[in-house]
């Protein structure tokens, strides 16, 4: 409860910092483009289509996890540099 | 053709014939018995078919065939399967007999049926329970006594010795009566049951070479009661838990969900109870592993997500009969899932959609979202002559959804239940995800390359 409290103080007292920034609801238009809505709408059917041609989805999580690994293969290096395994 | 053939051949279609005159001996128009039809769960049950209260024995032994109609307001199918004795006894001996089988939408349904009479008389009252799970049975029908296992995973030890906290002499024969549902069957589902030496273990935790597998493994072939015989085990003087795990087989798992299987939750434990006890005198080491064992149990298990202020209020409270220090200082200090999660929402709600980075959280929002766009469709009009017009139209939409229906359409031929989805699923996902644990073994194992003397690496040339 006590872990609790704190936790809830912190998260108001940062709230209540960076409470004058305006909230984004959703992501810009520029040049007449709407980024959001086209993204949606992208993504939306996107969704449609793996749910109809299911193995593309599960080729796509593949590739992600692969992504996924060759990012945290970056991050490793990025911090431990020379150390990094597999780096001499 | 060689006899092995001409045999192999015989079987596959004596399999065939029987199951499909199996499905022919009860059509849909002759066998059905008097309708009861009752709702649960958006499902109704519109007859059970063939006589002696709508269903019927057909074969001897401890099975019956039965078949059934069951669907939705406006769509039904015949389902047919066999009913088994509930805990594997004669059928003469039964209060309950249990079924099981498969509905189109891939659910699985749960029946425990009782008969009343005799079964040589051939008059049976049904009573049954329903499930839209594997696993709960929830009471159904005119009268309902769901069996002794009801599939909750806390009831499903119904006895075990020694029990928790018990003090036992030095020959040890142990008991287990827990229940198996038909779910554990078709999902390949074992038993192990270790037993743990703690004084021998509790230096060198991690590494557990005493331990003693009673059950180390054993398949579940059938649901109802289980008792294994255990052979009784003579024990020196000391502290032991014993530890009951229903687990998946890892293989089996692999094929339902590979990257869950491989990632995250490598072994599908439904069921993990542990019993400490103490065989004659328990030693101070023993009994100090055996208290932090219990205390951390209870502090991950029994009192998570339970707090409230007057739990508070009366663990807390010295003058209260409910005073619990341990409990208290818990409730005190260690973070409650439940309010994290809410903290956690309001830090995302009230920070993380400010401005900058607010941009990056929409982003992530919307890749994460599993909402579905129709495609749009196109069309055009061409002038002919004079005033009449062709419109050429193009909907990307109904291309898909015709691919996905037929896709959809392919049914296994002996099991209509099954689609190809359900067939190939699987396999497609193991091999994606044997592919992805090639390539990044690969990448592991070609990162490091041997040097030789001069510091220059190895080639096929050097």
């Amino acid at each position: 409860m006590i872990a609790n409290i704190f936790l809830n103080i912190v998260v108001l007292i940062i709230g209540a910092i960076f409470s004058w920034l305006p909230v984004v609801t959703s992501l810009p238009t520029i040049n007449g483009f709407d980024i959001d809505s086209a993204l949606v709408t992208g993504i939306g059917q996107l969704n449609t289509f793996l749910n109809t041609f299911w193995p593309i989805k599960y080729m796509i999580v593949g590739a992600l996890t692969i992504f996924s690994y060759y990012i945290l293969k970056m991050g490793l290096k990025f911090i431990l540099g020379h150390r990094a395994p597999g780096q001499h | 053709m060689s006899l092995k053939a001409l045999v192999f051949l015989l079987v596959i279609l004596g399999s065939f014939f029987i199951s499909h005159g199996k499905a022919l001996a009860c059509g849909a128009d002759d066998c059905h018995g008097s309708a009861f039809p009752n709702t649960q769960g958006g499902n109704v049950i519109t007859s059970f078919t063939g006589i002696n209260n709508t269903w019927t024995p057909i074969m001897t032994g401890a099975y019956y065939d039965f078949y059934w109609e069951y669907g939705t307001d406006s769509t039904y199918a015949t389902a047919s399967g066999s009913v088994n004795a509930f805990g594997g006894s004669p059928v003469y001996d039964m209060t309950a007999l249990q079924a099981r089988f498969g509905s189109t939408t891939g659910h699985y349904y749960a029946y425990t049926i009782e008969p009343i009479s005799s079964y040589t008389t051939g008059n049976f009252d049904i009573i049954y329970a329903y499930s839209d799970s594997p696993g709960h049975l929830i009471p159904f029908g005119p009268s309902s006594t769901p069996g002794p296992c009801d599939s909750d995973p806390s009831t499903r030890i119904l006895s075990m010795y020694p029990g928790d906290g018990d003090i036992v002499s030095s020959t040890v024969a142990f008991t287990l009566d827990a229940c198996m549902d038909p779910a554990d069957v078709t999902g390949s589902y074992s038993v192990k049951v270790t037993l743990h030496n703690i004084d021998q273990n509790v230096l060198i935790p991690g590494f557990s070479q005493s331990d003693l597998y009673l059950i180390n493994g054993e398949n579940i072939t059938t649901s109802g009661e289980y008792n294994p015989s255990i052979t009784p085990v003579l024990l020196p003087d000391g502290n032991y838990r014993l530890n009951v795990v229903f687990e998946q087989s890892y293989l089996w798992g692999l094929l339902q969900n590979p990257f869950t299987h491989l990632f995250v939750n490598p072994f599908t434990k439904i069921l993990n109870i542990s019993h400490s006890f103490i065989v004659n005198h328990g030693t101070f080491i023993g009994n100090l592993s055996n208290n932090i064992f219990s205390e951390t149990n209870s502090i991950l298990g029994g009192y998570t997500s339970t707090k409230t202020a007057s739990q508070l209020a009366k663990t807390c409270n010295p003058l209260d009969g409910d005073f619990d220090l341990i409990q208290c200082l818990h409730f005190l200090f260690v973070p409650d899932g439940q309010a994290l999660a809410q903290t956690l929402t309001q830090a995302k709600d009230g920070i993380f959609t400010r401005m900058p980075w607010g941009y990056l959280t929409r982003f992530i929002t919307i890749l994460s979202s599993t909402d579905t766009v129709d495609f749009d469709t196109y069309s055009h009009t061409f002038p002919i002559s004079g005033s009449e017009n062709l419109t050429i139209g193009f909907n990307p939409g109904e291309i898909l959804t015709g691919a996905g229906e037929f896709v959809d359409s392919i049914h296994d031929p002996l099991n209509p239940d099954v689609n190809f989805k359900d067939t190939f699923g699987p396999m497609i996902k193991l091999v994606i995800a044997l592919g992805v644990i090639i390539t990044i073994a690969k990448d592991l194992m070609g990162s490091h390359q041997h040097e030789n003397e001069g510091g220059g690496k190895n080639t096929k040339l050097s």
